[in-house]
């Protein structure tokens, strides 16, 4: 059976010792990294530490050395996010922590996605997400990105505080048929409707299907402003892309 | 005339932009694919479900340094300990933040 000193990084080893309480999270941990190579181990660890540019830079490096891609999501990547679920589960991080690792994760999967095009393994579809105008809350909207990226999908981030044209004009750039937005203000809420609106006004909304979804965001409220789907959390709102997608 | 270093056909179709050739791979299936999404999708199901009670007492701006990352105004933000950083979040978790958020 695998040891901790098994593992030749150090920053592993002492995230293994310090955070895996559980005995059997920490076999399965162990056994994990045990038989990764140490180029997994450094991605993994840099990932844990949210930092995306060694994340990037450290894939990139084993793609172009011949690894396989499926041996960096294993051991690398998915390995560092497994670690980054138990912290979080153990409140050990916190969503600004997660967020950061789901960042990092992304960077090593931009080099990942090419290889999985090639092979004809296409993303489930384009969504384009944001929170609308004079709404600064991200959180929801980034832990939904955070799903949707996991998912399989594609995702264009707008941030905060979005105008309708700028929803418009992404949805057009990017040839999305799949419209996110976020609101956690009941004063930014009717925002939504006025950018449906204003895709109808664009001769726009039957090429895209809108989910909408925030704090003081109800299903009815959703139907009353005329949108596709209303997506209480994160799960429900990879739910309603699939769906939208014809994935589900 | 612009030089092609790598043949066309060996470009990601849908990222011809990034101007990155794609390293010959041994086969890769939609099941294989499929297993680590769902391994994925396991890990950020339980940090999704974990993050709904976890924000049912704290701010799920403030990090584990109890600083602020939120954008937006909030009563609860004091001044950074350095020039640079993070405002430190006030608040206890014991009260609501949400109304410490100001619109």
């Amino acid at each position: 059976m695998p040891e901790l000193h098994d593992i030749a990084n150090e920053f592993i080893r002492q995230e293994i010792d310090e955070f895996i309480e559980r005995p059997d999270e920490r076999a399965r941990i162990i056994g994990l990294f045990a038989k990764a190579s140490e180029q997994m181990q450094a991605i993994a660890a840099a990932l844990i530490d949210g930092d995306h540019e060694t994340v990037d830079r450290l894939t990139a490096e084993a793609i172009a050395a011949g690894v396989h891609a499926m041996e960096v999501m294993d051991d690398g990547l998915i390995a560092g996010m497994a670690i980054v679920g138990i912290k979080f589960r153990q409140n050990f991080i916190f969503v600004p922590e997660v967020l950061s690792c789901a960042r990092a994760m992304k960077a090593g999967m931009v080099h990942i996605e090419p290889i999985l095009s090639a092979a004809g393994i296409e993303k489930l579809g384009k969504v384009i997400m944001g929170t609308v105008k004079g709404d600064l809350h991200d959180i929801g909207k980034n832990l939904c990105i955070m799903m949707l990226r996991g998912a399989g999908f594609e995702v264009i981030d707008l941030g905060v505080d979005t105008s309708q044209d700028r929803f418009i004009d992404a949805i057009e750039e990017h040839g999305a048929n799949i419209l996110g937005m976020s609101a956690l203000l009941t004063t930014t809420m009717p925002n939504m409707g006025k950018t449906i609106e204003a895709f109808i006004d664009a001769g726009l909304r039957d090429d895209i299907r809108i989910m909408v979804g925030g704090a003081p965001v109800t299903q009815d409220f959703a139907d009353e402003m005329g949108a596709d789907g209303y997506g209480k959390d994160a799960l429900a709102c990879v739910s309603l892309a699939k769906q939208f997608a014809g994935k589900a | 005339m612009a030089r092609t270093l790598w043949p066309v056909s060996r470009w990601p179709s849908s990222s011809l932009e990034r101007r990155r050739p794609v390293p010959d791979q041994p086969p890769i299936t939609q099941a294989d694919y499929q297993e680590r999404v769902d391994r994925l999708m396991e890990i950020l199901g339980g940090i999704i479900s974990h993050s709904a009670r976890q924000t049912a007492s704290r701010c799920p701006y403030k990090n584990r340094h109890n600083c602020c990352t939120a954008q937006f105004g909030c009563r609860n933000k004091r001044k950074p300990e350095a020039p640079g950083e993070l405002p430190v979040c006030a608040g206890d978790d014991r009260i609501d933040y949400r109304p410490a958020w100001q619109a």
